[in-house]
């Protein structure tokens, strides 16, 4: 699922204990050969939201939250763009499937946030606590 | 009753503290108790053991430590977490003045409701990390906070509804975030309750909808687990997007 659709919009610096990415291209790090892309997600993964979504529990949830049941057809044919991908490299199944992405990306950005994102973590986040007692 | 709401900065004159809610929580500020007393006349020792299981085994904490992380705000348990005795119908809060969690060890008594009011504290922390909230004088964010921990904590579930006695099925869930929000907002802030449930109408759409670091609706940890999975993988997604 879409977590990036505001890192654009408020980019944190890491805290110095390192960053957390695994994907692809990250064991080449070192190295100056280029990555080839890949789909967004492993295929697995669509299969997997796509059994998911078509299950009984989750229709149920999303009934209760949405009061609608889901539609799951997306999945299906985000699976099947990334298999098409992973076989022949189709540019038509690439293209298919990141504009999927990318939709789904922006309709997570469809609301203006209520608040402003910080450039930097709060100042006083590592303060000990003695020193926040006022004298 | 069980709630997790913001709590007040300390300082300030009694009646501002009373407007922020500080009465909900008597022993913020106050000289910590001996460890002995704590030991044996309160349940300081079994809220540390259950935060400590919660923080180590349940995946919706995980991942909100792990986005905090991220974002530059690590967590570590002896500082942002808290353990006193609250007022009786609190169970959590998060004290943004002070960086801190504070867990109602009188309140809490199940594993599950720990994870559940860990869960949602860490939402308010998460926000507090990421975003510049006015906790104090914007009741907007604080409602905006209120529904997205409310929507993502599991506050929200059937059976949780079912034992408070309120009941419905399409589209439950939304009635249940919506109240939850403006009761914590009536709890922690002297407004009224027209002013509570017009600033959570206001935002409800863009909060609701905000589901960061989840980036679903966990119904269960199942999705839990998935959306931490979903998460460690971001880079990768953000690359091949």
């Amino acid at each position: 699922m879409a977590r990036a659709g505001r890192g654009e919009t408020h980019p944190l610096p890491h805290a110095g204990e390192g960053a957390q990415s695994s994907g692809v291209g990250h064991d080449l790090r070192g190295l100056a050969a280029p990555v080839e892309p890949g789909p967004p997600r492993p295929c697995e993964d669509y299969r997997w939201e796509w059994k998911h979504c078509r299950g009984l529990r989750h229709a149920f949830h999303h009934y209760y939250a949405h009061g609608e049941l889901p539609a799951c057809d997306r999945w299906r044919d985000d699976y099947e763009a990334c298999r098409a991908w992973e076989r022949g490299r189709a540019a038509a199944a690439q293209e298919a499937l990141c504009k999927s992405e990318r939709a789904r990306v922006m309709e997570k950005q469809k609301y203006p946030p209520v608040w402003t994102f910080r450039k930097s973590p709060p100042p006083d986040w590592y303060i000990p606590l003695d020193q926040d007692k006022p004298s | 009753m069980e709630q997790g709401e913001a709590a007040p900065p300390p300082g300030g004159s009694e009646e501002e503290e009373d407007d922020l809610g500080y009465r909900l929580f008597p022993d913020r500020n106050k000289k910590q108790q001996s460890f002995l007393v704590r030991s044996l006349f309160t349940f300081h020792n079994k809220c540390q053991l259950m935060l400590r299981m919660t923080l180590n085994t349940n995946p919706y904490a995980q991942l909100l430590l792990e986005a905090m992380k991220q974002s530059g705000c690590t967590v570590f348990n002896d500082r942002h977490f808290s353990c006193e005795n609250c007022d009786g119908c609190v169970s959590g809060g998060f004290d943004s003045a002070t960086s801190q969690i504070v867990l109602c060890q009188n309140n809490i008594r199940q594993q599950s409701h720990m994870n559940r009011v860990v869960t949602h504290e860490l939402i308010h922390a998460f926000d507090h990390c990421r975003a510049h909230v006015d906790w104090f004088k914007n009741v907007k964010h604080l409602a905006c906070s209120e529904i997205r921990a409310a929507n993502l904590s599991g506050d929200c579930t059937l059976m949780n509804e079912i034992a408070r006695f309120k009941f419905g099925l399409k589209g439950h869930h939304q009635t249940c975030v919506r109240d939850r929000a403006i009761r914590s907002i009536l709890a922690v802030r002297k407004v009224s309750k027209e002013t509570a449930e017009k600033a959570v109408d206001e935002v409800f759409d863009a909060c609701f909808n905000d589901l960061e670091p989840f980036g679903r609706i966990p119904h269960s940890k199942t999705d839990a687990k998935r959306a931490y999975r979903d998460f460690q993988n971001r880079d990768r997604y953000n690359a091949n997007l």
